[in-house]
């Protein structure tokens, strides 16, 4: 899937390194804050719904387009103004459908800042065309 | 934010003042919200069609930046019902993905506080492009107030 406008702008960066602990990373800036020193809970949302749709984009079969369609989030601790870093497991995929399992962390990978569980179904091509 | 106009908040919550102080930092600053309507218990706010926050493949709105303006219409909801700030943390969010925004189409997000005891608040939220009735996202949450009450 094509790179968003909105995450590039919110500093939301991929990691193609195969050896690396984290999927993707999210870089502090004030552009995240929801109050002054904290990540808003939207970002952090937002954030891992996106890397959950990283994992989808990179297994998805050819030909095919892995479409969210939920996403339930829990919040664990506060955002703190640090880099976030992000992973995603997939826990089923299916012909039609998939559940992928997202979480995100700051200091501590095993000290999860929030986590969530996205659905996703399958579509052939594009969602929209 | 203004610590003043925060105590004044706190006193008596007015989300008109509330967002245009938003607007001057952060993510609701980065999106441009504005406050469209609001009252006891539920409040709009608008996100304009940009192309920094387009999503996908020519889609209109990145769905994550919808997230946000639902974060912060179903909290103003909160403060709207409570009629006056309190600091809160979101301790879950369920978002239901309807369709894609159409691409330059405004997205209005409509929170609504549900339930207020004690300190949960449990709140729903939709989000739409022009018509309510043909929404592109529902959500429904919680959020613990983490300041004094």
């Amino acid at each position: 899937m094509a790179n968003s406008s909105y995450f590039n702008s919110i500093g939301f960066v991929e990691v193609d390194n195969a050896g690396s602990d984290h999927l993707a990373r999210l870089t502090f800036s004030s552009l995240v804050e929801g109050r002054p020193g904290l990540i808003q809970g939207g970002v952090i949302s937002a954030i891992l719904g996106r890397v959950a749709q990283v994992r989808m984009d990179r297994e998805v079969a050819p030909g095919m387009t892995a479409f969210q369609v939920r996403a339930t989030f829990d919040f664990l601790r506060a955002g703190k103004p640090q880099p976030v870093f992000l992973d995603a497991t997939i826990l089923r995929s299916g012909a039609s459908s998939a559940l992928v399992d997202a979480f995100a962390w700051q200091e501590d990978r095993t000290k999860s800042i929030a986590i969530a569980r996205c659905g996703f179904v399958f579509l052939q091509g594009k969602p929209n065309q | 934010m203004d610590p003043v106009l925060l105590s004044e908040l706190a006193e008596r919550f007015d989300a008109r003042r509330f967002m245009e102080a938003s607007m001057e930092y952060g993510i609701a600053g980065f999106l441009q919200l504005r406050y469209r309507d609001g009252g006891d218990g539920w409040a709009e706010l608008v996100l304009s069609s940009d192309p920094n926050i387009a999503g996908s493949d020519g889609e209109g709105v990145d769905p994550g930046a919808v997230y946000s303006v639902i974060d912060l219409a179903t909290s103003i909801s909160v403060w709207n019902k409570l009629g006056r700030f309190r600091p809160h943390a979101t301790l879950d969010l369920r978002v239901d993905h309807i369709r894609a925004a159409r691409p330059d189409r405004l997205v209005v997000a409509r929170g609504i506080c549900q339930e207020l005891h004690g300190r949960v608040a449990i709140v729903t939220g939709l989000a739409h492009d022009g018509n309510p009735d043909d929404p592109i996202m529902r959500c429904c949450g919680s959020f613990y107030v983490t300041g004094n009450s």
